[in-house]
């Protein structure tokens, strides 16, 4: 009996042994993820582009980039005045640029997602495909690899304006040819002019397109942005070209000029995102280019200002800019905020900023008798758009555009006037956006709008050096916390606003740098690095940045 | 007058019924084998024989096979006639003797016991009858003890006094055995009463030691180095895992324990590095299943990735393998040694097998029992002079007074710079200041602060083992409970563990072996890393920071998270006065308020059956298991009252739920002819398969709790999130080996594996690994000088693999849905860490010699290993440039060679019967270099600090680990220049090349005294040469933290003195006492020498001490690095133990067999180190790269106390 169960025994092993040897199959199945796709499609890898942290204001790029770094240069944001206050945080500065090259969106907590889209490698990913479909199908994604290189070229002067030259060119090799360059850097005029050139493309492109049906419809389903609008692409696009021109323009006037005016006389073949006009009331949700935090986002962007003091009222915006001239955006933008005294909390009696060439001690101990930024509008607001472009902004171009060069098409002033309206119409649309509001703000009407334009240092008056001083020092206050990126980039190309530089007693870290350096694993892993290295320190300029 | 014994066959011992056997099996394969052997009848004293001309011996050796009788005769004095005719049925022996020795000149006589002797005519034999004893060392009976008449199996074994009796001829000599004992030889000589006193067996010598697959092999024809630790050692210093006890006894085996205690992680490094990325851990095999090591982070192991992507210090595997079930283990180290594990074996192979019941003991109980006290074993040299504050300077830009006070308020009162990382303030004296909890507190320096940041922790562990063994099973069973509770704040753990090893005999041809171990974990706040402490700006608490203050405030009476002072609101009677730097409260609000309880279930099992199918074939199969399950309970406290939550709450509930499991089998039948034979040889053919799976699922509360302290996912502020990750991977392998021997003296093995895996592209994933080693022992085979007793010469060569984990090589998308506005968008994702369609496994040969030898009488041995490996296609994540599109890519990087020399040297100076000292020394050298990298790579950048301005790579024919700095600025000649400020700085153009990594020579000395019942081990380990890279060392420089960093602050430590003229220069004064003519005079001023950037002349300016400090060593790219860079060399004194065993008698009163009673002492101290400010093994995870890199971590312990043996 027991010699038959041994058998039995045995011969089940021997079983085992057969199958296995022919489990071949189970090798293959066991090889791929089960959890992931191999098998890409481009209006998907578009979706997911615009899905960019970097975008949408949220706490990790403010906290390491945008309030602790690039605010702080333009004193968009307020700091305290450390020794180490102006130097680069290499890691912080690193994500940055992985961000554009790769992406770090694949978590699905909306409240913990990972900052950037890397639009390069999704790009380049869309390339490849795009390369393989067949003819008949490509009309069907034309769309998305258009739409897609609009961001990837705005995302692409962006990064410009931190680091100067950049890979670009030969960037993303692994998605598009599954190899490893090392991707030269190529001149930053030279991606300006990519950038330029190609946006106009672009414009053109949108402006003769007429997608078939599955192009407008699946267009219309992964285009969360603008919502298969070819007419907001465009005026986009345009508003896009409008800035880059610009931000270049004390280089290649000429070309600025040209191109501008081209635009300006043309509104038909290059709408922009103007706000159609309308000052006081135009409607941001509606023409603006915005891109929305996910419904089931509900994180804000308190830590992001307070763990850095960045929640402190920045000092020349608001005793500087807007108290002296009772600017209406005040409450919408700031707390009074206040002290506890003897166990009871007592309210800051006026808006007021404390000093920022106060030393770092007396910054610590007075913060709290000073304004912060607003407990509605910004740090507890859940539903604070990410701003990809806006009226103000395009209005402001306009109007410097005009003032410089006397083009057709409209005047300086009137741009300026209405910038400013919907600069501070736009102010209020931020405000109202909180589902909570902790205080009661109404919208600025008219009248205020009209008494604060009529204050000489807001007036459009004065020279040609002081109007374009206003223009550059309104357009700076526009941009609002969440795009210091912008406002540090015109704070270099223009030099305004007129802020006073604290400085570190630090000998290597003085002032704040006009550049970001490269990131570490860039100069150890990409050998093109040392054609770059020698520009490669913290004072160099950008090229736009020559005034 | 000698007797010959005539070599005979196959020992089958009398008496046993030879059955009858006729197996037929089919299946695929059919085994059709075909067993006869004589029938016999019952009686084994008549004889039946029919021979025609056939040789004396020949005929005798037919009686023995029919019959009970046994022949012994004179070695000179055979029969010479040279053939037989008989032909005789069931006649008596008399008969068949008369018969055969008829007219041969010879006649025999017959003995008790069935003994036959044969003389020459006329001789006559002398039988006496022996009364004897068999006594242990110490005097105590063995019981079952051997005793056989030399040249015959004839013997009779000692009864429960130890005592024998035994006819033999008076000039035989008797062969005494027993287990454990050395078997003694005893000459007659008439006499007819002995007591015989055995000796234990020399440890040294081990004659079977377990290899590959479980299977047991004579160490003399082992053709490759292994090193064999036994339960003893494991042991004796009451270790909490078996991997801490291998410290310096194994050579070229390096073991580093993650700091954190028992909780955490123990690396085992064979042989250096044998691959660049993923855990380099050996594979560990329990009775013959591979067991899982890594915990929950798979391939890399644990804290491969640093602080941020995990902060508590995890554990491995292994640690749940209870040492006390440890029978022994066997360290295989080259490939040779682990080709028959394939792709696993890359590291080396760890084979253990647990203990099973003892074999004459009857029913055995075991207790053992150790317990011992952590402490925190030592603290870096902090500087106890200055409290917090920078430079003049800059104390005064940032508010407070040049000396580095801060005013409060308008009447003089002045308080610490308590904001200040930098410890350049102002002398420690004592006054009274106001304090940032607010009250008023000394202003005095804290030098023990460090140590106070720890506890004083414990250990003990509680073993129980119940054994026993008859003919038809045996087992041990045991359980083992151990407590624990760690230096680092708020850690601890508790551990059951059950074990079960039996044999159960089916039938005298089948057996079946059953393993089975649960073991139950909960690790409750696991060490913490204290990367934030010691690398962080918001860290460094100052040299005036009272613990005291700090264990009181990290949170409040009720219970909540510490109140920044510009917070007040929150709790206005308890908020801090002044703005501190928060990361210490931060550290203890982490590990004493918020919990962490990990709870694990392991399970591990293993079904063998053995089949002797034939003569000489046996099968085996092998079944076995290795389950986890963990849970864990992340609960984090409401930081402030629900009353101030705006949009979030504060606090979390997460629950971490892991299940991994490996399925093992194996198969293997191998046919042995007669080993005895001139020519043996054996041969197996197997089967083995191992499949893994994982999955981890995590929820956890978002936005914060909306109930204080409830902690429940129903608690969520916002809706709560669940993420989970699965993998799964198989393995399978056809095996074959070969051994041969000639003479017993030359061996030789060969084996092949063809392995096919699911973790590489379908094109590449099968792979053929073989191998072959040869053992030659020349002392049998010639005549050699006396003093040499024992010399043997091993070559090997082998091939083995490695295979990356699952979906490295996979490039795929991230699927998830955006909730938008405007409904669900589905999006796809890139991944950053690339894949590879062409992904190959690694492949690593490696040529081995050897040679070991035993002199004077086993007094003296040394055995030599030198090897060199190579591992093509090296496997790593390769670091991009983002640029290209991803962070990584899984690469075939290149090719890397390592060469090494091992030396064990082992003596045992003193032997006395009373005293007896022996010792053991081992030396380890190894030099891994990188042959080739591919296309492309020019470099790899493994690790980086203060963006890559010190980094460790590798590259092209040099040794790999190599660490490279920006070096200071030089002129042509050498000089160091200085800039316009008076300071050194960085040439950021060039990296100069400042140390390596690896060490140079690792291993140990061991020393055993022992003087009657007292034993003393001792040992010791060192390392030398190699550096660790420690950015937190450089941070500590540029903070002012280390004794080190007062040079220059003051006169008494070389501080010059100047003042600051009207233009604002320093300028040096005569001496420290002139008087200065404008302003203060100073006594911290240093000129560096070096030549001025701007002239190449002579350096001659002052600056600040502090300002050296903070400028020079600044915490980014241009900061000097030379700080983070420092020599790791130490010898330590790792284990300590005294015993005292109780004599057999006394024990005996008590009713036990033995007992052992020992005080033990664990990393004790360092005779030697270069590290001063932070501990040789700072270092956690789990790879060669990591453990080069010191990132902050915790706290180094130490553990003094005793143990327990019984056993009754």
């Amino acid at each position: 009996m027991i010699m038959k169960k041994i058998l039995l025994h045995i011969s089940c092993v021997f079983t085992l042994a057969i199958t296995m040897s022919g489990c071949k199959k189970q090798l293959e199945e066991y090889y791929t993820n089960p959890d992931k796709t191999t098998n890409p499609t481009i209006e998907k890898l578009f979706s997911s582009m615009l899905d960019n942290n970097r975008v949408r204001p949220t706490y990790w790029d403010l906290r390491t980039l945008q309030f602790n770094q690039m605010g702080k240069y333009c004193q968009m944001t307020a700091f305290l005045n450390e020794l180490t206050t102006y130097s680069q945080n290499d890691d912080y500065i690193q994500n940055r640029w992985n961000d554009f090259y790769t992406p770090n969106n694949q978590g699905n907590n909306a409240n913990d997602a990972g900052s950037g889209s890397g639009p390069m490698a999704q790009y380049r990913t869309m390339q490849r495909l795009f390369k393989a479909l067949p003819i008949d199908e490509r009309p069907n994604m034309e769309v998305f690899m258009m739409a897609g290189r609009v961001i990837l070229l705005d995302q692409t002067a962006q990064m410009v304006d931190m680091f100067g030259d950049i890979p670009y060119s030969e960037a993303g090799s692994l998605d598009a040819t599954a190899t490893i360059s090392s991707p030269k850097f190529d001149p930053q005029a030279e991606v300006y002019d990519t950038v330029l050139t190609q946006l106009k493309e672009m414009a053109d492109w949108f402006a003769a397109t007429t997608l078939n049906t599955v192009a407008t419809s699946a267009f219309a389903n992964q285009d969360y942005v603008n919502h298969g609008s070819l007419s907001k692409w465009r005026r986009y696009i345009n508003s896009l070209r409008l800035r880059y021109l610009m931000r270049q323009s004390y280089v290649y006037e000429d070309r600025a000029k040209t191109e501008i005016q081209e635009i300006l006389s043309n509104p038909l073949q290059y709408p922009l995102v103007d706000g159609d006009g309308v000052g006081d009331t135009y409607s941001p949700y509606n023409t603006d280019v915005l891109i929305f935090q996910l419904t089931n986002y509900t994180n804000n962007l308190d830590n992001a200002f307070t763990e850095i003091k960045a929640h402190a009222a920045p000092d020349y915006m608001l005793n500087t800019v807007m108290l002296p001239v009772n600017d209406p955006r005040i409450p919408l933008m700031f707390d009074k905020f206040g002290v506890s005294i003897n166990k009871v909390f007592t309210p800051n009696a006026t808006y007021r900023a404390m000093s920022q060439q106060w030393t770092q001690v007396m910054q610590s101990d007075s913060i709290s008798y000073f304004s912060t930024i607003d407990s509605t509008t910004y740090r507890f607001n859940s539903h604070l758009p990410g701003i990809m472009m806006t009226a103000a902004e395009t209005n402001f171009l306009k109007a410097e555009a005009f003032e410089r060069w006397g083009l057709s098409g409209g005047t300086a002033a009137a741009s300026y006037n209405l910038a400013v309206r919907q600069a501070i119409a736009f102010a209020y649309y931020l405000h109202s956006t909180n589902t909570t509001q902790y205080e009661a703000v109404t919208q600025p009407s008219t009248a205020d709008v009209d008494a604060f334009l009529a204050k000489s240092a807001v007036a459009y008056s004065g020279t040609s050096d002081e109007k374009l001083g206003k223009i550059w020092t309104q357009k700076w206050l526009a941009y609002g916390f969440t795009q210091c990126g912008q406002a540090w980039a015109e704070y270099r190309r223009t030099k305004y606003p007129k802020i006073t530089i604290w400085q570190s007693t630090s000998s290597i870290y003085p002032t704040p740098p006009t550049r970001f350096t490269y990131p570490a694993s860039e100069k150890a892993y990409n050998t093109s690095y040392s054609a770059v290295q020698a520009n490669d320190t913290r004072t160099t300029k950008i090229f736009w940045d020559v005034k | 007058m000698s007797f010959y014994v005539r070599p005979r066959g196959v020992k089958i011992p009398y008496g046993l019924l030879r059955p009858l056997l006729i197996l037929q099996l089919t299946l695929g394969f059919i085994l059709f084998l075909n067993l006869h052997v004589v029938a016999n009848v019952l009686s084994s004293k008549t004889i039946t024989l029919n021979l025609r001309s056939v040789e004396f011996k020949e005929v005798l050796s037919i009686i023995e096979h029919q019959s009970d009788y046994r022949f012994m005769f004179s070695n000179r004095n055979i029969p010479n006639k040279s053939k037989v005719d008989i032909n005789v049925k069931d006649a008596q022996i008399n008969t068949v003797m008369d018969m055969i020795l008829d007219n041969s000149g010879y006649t025999y006589q017959e003995l008790a016991n069935n003994l036959i002797v044969i003389v020459p005519m006329g001789e006559r034999i002398t039988t006496v009858k022996i009364t004897g004893k068999v006594l242990d060392q110490t005097g105590e009976a063995l019981i079952g003890a051997s005793v056989k008449i030399k040249g015959t199996s004839d013997g009779v074994a000692t009864d429960e006094n130890g005592g024998f009796t035994l006819s033999v001829p008076d000039d035989a000599i008797l062969v005494v055995s027993y287990v454990g004992f050395k078997t003694q030889e005893v000459p007659v000589n008439g006499k007819t009463a002995l007591t015989i006193t055995l000796q234990p067996a020399d440890k040294m010598i081990n004659e079977f030691v377990v290899t590959a697959l479980g299977i047991k092999r004579e160490e003399k024809a082992l053709g490759y180095a292994v090193s064999t630790i036994t339960s003893e050692q494991i042991n004796a210093a009451g270790n909490t895992n078996f991997a801490s006890a291998l410290y310096g006894k194994a050579a070229g085996v390096k073991i580093t324990t993650a700091p954190g205690g028992a909780t955490s992680a123990v690396n085992i490094q064979i042989r250096g590095v044998n691959s660049l990325n993923y855990s380099t851990q050996p594979l560990y095999v329990v009775d013959g299943v591979q067991i899982r090591n890594n915990n929950e982070s798979g391939g890399a192991g644990g804290n491969s990735t640093g602080y941020w992507d995990d902060p508590r210090i995890r554990g491995n595997g292994i640690l749940d393998i209870n040492p006390t079930d440890i029978e022994n283990l066997t360290v295989l180290k080259g490939a040779s040694a682990t080709a028959l594990y394939g792709s696993d074996a890359a590291s080396g192979v760890v084979v253990i097998t647990t203990k099973k019941g003892q074999k004459g003991r009857g029913l055995g109980v075991d207790v053992n029992y150790s317990t011992s006290r952590e402490t925190i074993a030592n603290a870096p040299q902090y500087q106890n002079v200055y409290g917090p504050g920078y430079d003049r300077a800059s104390n005064v830009a940032l508010g407070a007074n040049e000396e580095g006070w801060v005013p409060v308020g308008s009447d003089g009162t002045v308080r610490p710079f308590f904001r200040a990382y930098g410890q350049f303030g102002p002398k420690m004296n004592g006054e009274m200041v106001p304090w940032w909890d607010g009250s008023m507190h000394p202003y005095s320096p804290q030098p023990n602060n460090y140590k106070q940041m720890f506890q004083k922790g414990y250990n003990s562990n509680l073993n129980v083992s119940l054994s026993n063994m008859n003919e038809k099973a045996n087992y041990r069973f045991s359980y083992t409970r151990s407590d624990y509770k760690g230096i680092q704040i708020g850690t601890k753990q508790g551990k059951n563990t059950f074990n079960l090893n039996s044999t159960i005999k089916l039938h005298s041809k089948v057996s079946l072996d059953v393993v089975g171990g649960y073991v139950n974990t909960q690790v409750t706040n696991r060490a913490r890393l204290m990367n934030r402490l010691f690398s962080s700006f918001d860290g460094f608490f100052s040299r005036a920071e009272d613990m005291a203050v700090v264990f009181d405030k990290y949170k409040t009476s009720k219970g909540y998270k510490w109140v920044p002072y510009d917070n007040t609101q929150l709790n206005p009677d308890e908020a801090l006065a002044f703005q501190i730097r928060p990361e210490l409260l931060n550290f203890l609000w982490y590990q004493l308020r918020n919990t962490n309880v990990e709870n694990q279930d392991r399970l591990l099992s293993s079904i063998t059956l053995n089949v002797d199918l034939a003569k000489g074939l046996k099968l085996r199969t092998r079944v076995g298991n290795d389950f986890t399950s963990i849970n864990t309970e992340d609960m984090s406290y409401n930081e402030y009252p629900i009353a101030f939550n705006t949009t979030n709450s504060t606090g979390s509930y997460g629950v971490t739920k892991n299940r991994y499991a490996i399925v093992y089998t194996d198969l293997l039948a191998t046919y042995a002819n007669d080993q005895t034979k001139v020519f043996g040889y054996s041969f197996s053919g197997g089967f083995q398969s191992r499949q893994e799976s994982f999955t981890d699922q995590v929820s956890s509360t978002s936005g914060g709790l909306v109930t204080a302290n409830w902690f429940s996912l129903n608690n969520s502020y916002n809706a709560q999130t669940t993420s989970e990750a699965r993998s799964k991977s198989l393995k399978y392998a056809f095996l074959g080996i070969a051994n041969f021997s000639y003479r017993n003296y030359l061996f030789l093995e060969g084996t092949a594996r063809q392995e096919y895996t699911s973790t590489l592209p379908v094109n590449s994933n099968s792979y053929f690994y073989p191998s072959v080693n040869s053992s030659f022992i020349f002392t049998d085979a010639f005549a050699m000088p006396k003093w040499l007793s024992y010399g043997k010469f091993r070559a090997s060569y082998g091939m083995v693999g490695n295979a990356p984990p699952p979906y490295e090589a996979n490039i795929l998308y991230t699927q998830k849905p955006l909730s938008t506005t405007t409904g669900s968008v589905p999006v796809l994702t890139a991944q950053n860490a690339y894949g590879n369609a062409n992904l190959k496994s690694e492949k690593k040969t490696e040529m081995e010699f050897g040679l070991e030898t035993k002199m004077l009488q086993n007094r003296i041995g040394v055995d030599i290993s030198v090897y060199n490996s190579k591992v093509k296609d090296l496997l790593m994540r390769l670091s991009t440039a983002a640029s290209n599109g991803a962070l990584t890519r899984i690469t075939n990087v290149g090719e890397l060679s390592s060469q090494g020399l091992e030396i064990a040297f082992n003596a045992n100076p003193l032997k006395r019967p009373k005293t007896n000292w022996s010792t053991r020394l081992n030396f380890a050298f190894n030099n891994s270099k990188v042959v080739s990298l591919a296309d492309g790579v020019n470099q790899i950048v493994f690790k980086g600090g203060d963006a890559n301005s010190v980094q460790i790579v590798a590259e092209k024919g040099q040794t790999i680990g190599n660490i490279y700095m920006y070096p200071y600025a030089t002129d042509d000649k050498g000089n160091r220049l200085v800039n316009s400020s008076g300071f050194y700085y960085v040439d950021k153009s060039r990296y100069e090349k400042v140390g390596n990594i690896l060490p140079k020579v690792v291993g140990g000395w061991s020393n055993t005294f022992s003087y009657k019942a007292l034993t003393l081990d001792i040992t010791i380990d060192y390392r030398f040469g190699g550096e660790i890279m420690s950015m937190p060392q450089k941070y500590g420089t540029n903070a002012g933290m280390f004794k080190s960093t007062l040079k220059y602050r003051d006169e008494a430590n070389g501080g010059l003195p100047y003042y600051v003229n009207e233009q604002g220069v320093a300028t040096k004064l005569a001496s420290h006492n002139s008087v200065s003519p404008y302003g203060k005079a100073y006594h911290d001023g240093v000129i560096l020498p070096g030549k001025k950037e701007s002239d190449g002349s002579d350096n001659d300016v002052i600056v600040e001490a502090a300002n050296y400090y903070l400028t020079v060593f600044d915490a980014s790219s241009n900061g000097y690095n030379g700080n983070a860079v420092i020599k790791n060399s130490y010898i330590k004194f790792r284990e300590a133990v005294l015993s005292y065993n109780l004599s057999r008698g006394t024990a005996q009163k008590l009713h036990m067999q033995n007992v052992r009673l020992s005080l033990i002492g664990r990393n004790l101290f360092y005779l030697y180190r270069t590290l001063k400010n932070i501990d040789p093994e700072a270092p956690v995870g789990q790879s060669w790269l990591n453990q080069g890199v010191d990132e902050g971590s915790t706290g180094a312990t130490r553990s003094i106390g005793f143990s327990l043996n019984a056993s009754f």
